[in-house]
């Protein structure tokens, strides 16, 4: 990469985003590894910088003698104006290597408003955008990530898509890849016997036969783990050390997607934990400790785990946060252990105002339980809270709606020794069925509809403490024809791209009309995408991908969702049957199990 | 106990801004694990202090940064550590320990020395840009304003320029070299000399900046000589 002088970066905003030279970056005599892989993260940098998943798999590819992964972010509209006008394709920070130069571009399938700028990465790095028009030179774009599993609108652009966990697949795969290239095997050669491996979809050679089954590690403990983080120059929107206390989530909450594909819980060890944080910390200077899972206070060892922590590292000024919290007065006293001075502000996220809608989205909380939390949170010194919840789910009427806003409204007032809330903040999202849940033949709700409810939630509150954000029901809508879409959709991602759409997920750069032209342009009604509701016996366009669970499971749950009927969690009650340990041969690992046996 | 250190910003680097800078220098610390004291408060910071923002696009041969150790510490320990836990590129080049008595840089006037690459575009020769700089320099008196976010900001560069050289040029690129001196808090930047230059000696053309490198950072002492930082320890 040359920019020929401090200059050309000096015009673009932030420009330490685009130099490389992180600590911990890895380099590598390219003409020494048989294979280059390119992390491509579909956002910027400071997004990309604190994506844990592209730190793993940094980490486990770099790892292989045989090969060197380097990363590349979507470069700023500035910067994009800049490498246009220098000739200057887009590059991999390590080598400053074009993409095109590389073996494998591996891209994140994040979020669905991401999709264009896949296309906006490729056309930067010259590199045609669907698999077809790519030749035996050019590299092999591959996916992976939480929107893998439908990943039928952009499984054109793609020669091949990972299900699932990838750190033991990636290697298998990288294997093949050797062998093939050793053996002078063409790409289609490798892409077909890569397509023998049961995680992986080649979606030019998918059969009717072949079920794509998700990769599972089994075992956290025994899985490779960064521990020389890289620490970006740029702030990242998180810049800290980060732990994984387990994955998987048994809550099942029925619109959660990852609450059903990262089945079944799989705890990692305290003593893993702890050694994996001191590691981090050492290696990386950083001043935080994120405990991330889906549900961190669901962590089997959680309390002893966060005194260890705090033991271990607080009088050397590393503070602990912990994202996701439940609503229980047991994870407010967590809060304030890891807060032991300054009560910033909780965030919680009852999902539903109604106790009926809590039901149906399996959500297992009373009002109760949201006013116990309530009142232990302000007797404990916390004056500020955020709320989350969803409109648009299915069965909800505008009691429901309504009932939004009185709870925030009774939050809002109520008082305990004199004590009481000063700024309540609710923050309202719009829900997107999604493939793998239960509600996942449901339709998305009407967009007007939409506004009106958001109109309705805004007039209805009784307390001047409440500030109220909602999401934009034009950037869900989209969200929704997405995430439940197939392979027709292509043409009207490549055509939104040619619109001028990229950075959808930007408010100022979202141009809903140009997304709507390129529907037209395209012949296809985006409203029968959003919209449509699906019978139980239909083909659905992600039916080729197992995340393991039983759609059987899906439509049982489905049923109790239309019959408000609860379904427990299956860490402490009995198997709720949902397939996933029986098809992946997998179990449930709790770390603290009969006497901390896992 | 307090230490001084000087330390560099790498050419390749130049690009970090000041934030991202301290918060570089902030955990190369952490990692060193030197016994560096806190701040008190809820928001606990390392107690540390730098002279002055270095901006973006500069880089630097050495910054003076002070910090407060909770422990008794030698000099030889904080360069071994420190100066294996740096990334790539940046430097400790020397340190000391900071007596009781020793005045604050912050108040002392300051010559930085500056090198520059410059490109010269269409209309624009190394001659001209010269002879522009020597004859503002040998002014009584030379005073420009430049627009900040802040506002407007007036200078006189005859009297905060000096030593200005060119020590190496072809046809359209030149390396410079001269010195600004500052007395008070705020301080005209190189960026602003060149283009004053090049609006002075009529240039239709952009100079681009191929490189902002700040050779030392001395201070005034009481004797009138500027000596560097170390001297004042």
């Amino acid at each position: 990469m040359d920019f020929g002088s401090v200059n050309q970066l000096m015009k673009v905003e932030k420009p330490s985003r685009y130099i490389g030279g992180e600590l911990n970056s890895v380099t590598k005599d390219k003409s020494s590894v048989a294979v280059r892989f390119v992390l491509a993260f579909p956002d910027t940098y400071e997004i990309g910088m604190s994506f844990l998943g592209f730190k793993i798999l940094y980490h486990v590819l770099n790892l292989r003698e045989d090969t060197w992964a380097e990363r590349t972010y979507a470069p700023w509209t500035d910067m994009a104006d800049v490498m246009r006008k220098e000739g200057m394709p887009l590059h991999a920070l390590e080598s400053g290597d074009g993409l095109a130069d590389f073996d494998f571009v591996g891209f994140t399938l994040q979020y669905e408003m991401s999709y264009t700028n896949i296309l906006y990465m490729l056309d930067l790095a010259g590199i045609p955008a669907r698999a077809a028009d790519r030749g035996e030179d050019s590299p092999i774009v591959i996916g992976g990530g939480p929107c893998a599993y439908n990943s039928e609108p952009v499984a054109d652009f793609f020669d091949l898509i990972v299900i699932g966990e990838a750190e033991d697949a990636i290697n298998v795969l990288l294997d093949l890849y050797k062998e093939c290239k050793q053996k002078g095997v063409t790409k289609a050669g490798f892409l077909a016997r890569a397509n023998e491996l049961p995680y992986v979809y080649v979606p030019a050679l998918q059969k009717a036969d072949k079920l794509v089954t998700k990769a599972l590690i089994k075992d956290l403990d025994g899985v490779a783990y960064p521990e020389a983080f890289l620490v970006p120059f740029a702030e990242a929107v998180h810049s800290r050390a980060v732990i994984e206390l387990f994955r998987g989530c048994s809550r099942g909450c029925r619109f959660c997607q990852a609450g059903m594909t990262y089945r079944p819980v799989r705890e990692k060890s305290e003593e893993t934990l702890l050694a994996q944080a001191e590691k981090i910390i050492d290696a990386t200077g950083y001043d935080e400790i994120g405990v991330i899972s889906l549900s961190s206070a669901d962590y089997s060892r959680i309390d002893s785990t966060i005194e260890a922590l705090l033991a271990k590292f607080s009088s050397c000024g590393v503070g602990i946060s912990m994202p996701s919290l439940r609503i229980d007065a047991f994870s407010v006293g967590l809060a304030e252990k890891v807060q032991s001075v300054r009560k910033s502000g909780l965030t919680f996220a009852p999902e539903a105002g109604s106790q009926r809608m809590r039901d149906a989205i399996n959500k297992n909380i009373t009002e109760e339980d949201i006013f116990a939390t309530v009142d232990a949170a302000i007797r404990a010194g916390w004056k500020n809270f955020k709320l989350y919840f969803m409109i648009g789910l299915p069965g909800e009427d505008d009691s429901d709606v309504v009932a939004i806003a009185d709870l925030a409204s009774r939050i809002a007032e109520y008082r305990v020794d004199g004590k009481g809330v000063n700024r309540l903040t609710v923050s309202v999202s719009n829900f997107v069925p999604k493939a793998f849940t239960p509600f996942q033949w449901d339709a998305f709700d009407d967009a007007e509809e939409l506004r009106r409810k958001h109109y309705l939630i805004k007039h209805s509150f009784r307390s001047r403490k409440i500030s109220f954000s909602y999401h934009d029901e034009k950037l869900s809508f989209l969200e929704a024809i997405f995430a439940r879409g197939d392979r027709s959709l292509s043409a009207v991602i490549e055509a939104a791209y040619a619109n001028g759409c990229f950075f959808d997920g930007w408010g100022d750069k979202f141009k809903f009309d140009k997304w709507l032209e390129a529907f037209e342009q395209c012949g296809i009604d985006p409203e029968e995408y959003a919209y449509r509701k699906f019978d139980f016996l239909d083909d659905l366009p992600w039916d080729h991908i197992s995340c393991g669970v039983d759609k059987a499971f899906l439509r049982a749950e489905k049923k109790l969702a239309d019959e408000l009927l609860p379904t427990p969690d299956c860490r402490t009650a009995e198997c709720s049957a949902c397939g996933v340990c029986t098809n992946l041969a997998a179990s449930n690992i709790i770390a603290d199990r009969e006497g901390n046996q896992r | 106990m307090k230490i001084r250190l000087m330390i560099n910003k790498p050419e390749k680097l130049a690009l970090i801004a000041q934030l991202e800078f301290l918060k570089m220098f902030e955990r190369a610390l952490r990692r060193a694990k030197l016994p560096v004291a806190l701040t008190q408060g809820f928001n606990t910071r390392y107690k540390i202090s730098y002279l002055s923002a270095l901006p973006v696009g500069e880089s630097s041969a050495g910054e003076p940064v002070e910090i407060d150790f909770s422990t008794d510490i030698t000099v030889a320990e904080v360069l071994d550590k420190l100066g294996s836990t740096l990334p790539d590129g940046f430097l400790i080049s020397r340190a000391c320990v900071l007596g009781d008595k020793a005045k604050s840089l912050t108040t002392m006037e300051q010559k930085l020395d500056y090198r520059m690459e410059l490109l010269l575009m269409q209309d624009a020769d190394c001659a001209k840009i010269e002879e522009t700089a020597l004859r503002i320099i040998a002014a009584e008196s030379f005073v420009r304003s430049f627009e900040r976010k802040q506002g407007v900001r007036s200078f006189d560069l005859a009297k905060l320029i000096s030593d200005f050289r060119v020590m190496a040029k072809t046809e359209k690129s030149m390396v410079i070299e001269f010195s600004i001196c500052n007395a008070g808090s705020i301080m005209l930047k190189p960026r602003e000399f060149i283009e004053n230059l090049r609006q002075e000696a009529l240039l239709e053309a952009p100079v681009e900046i191929i490189a902002v490198h700040r050779k030392a950072t001395t201070f005034r002492n009481e004797a009138g000589e500027y000596v560097d930082a170390m001297s004042l320890c």
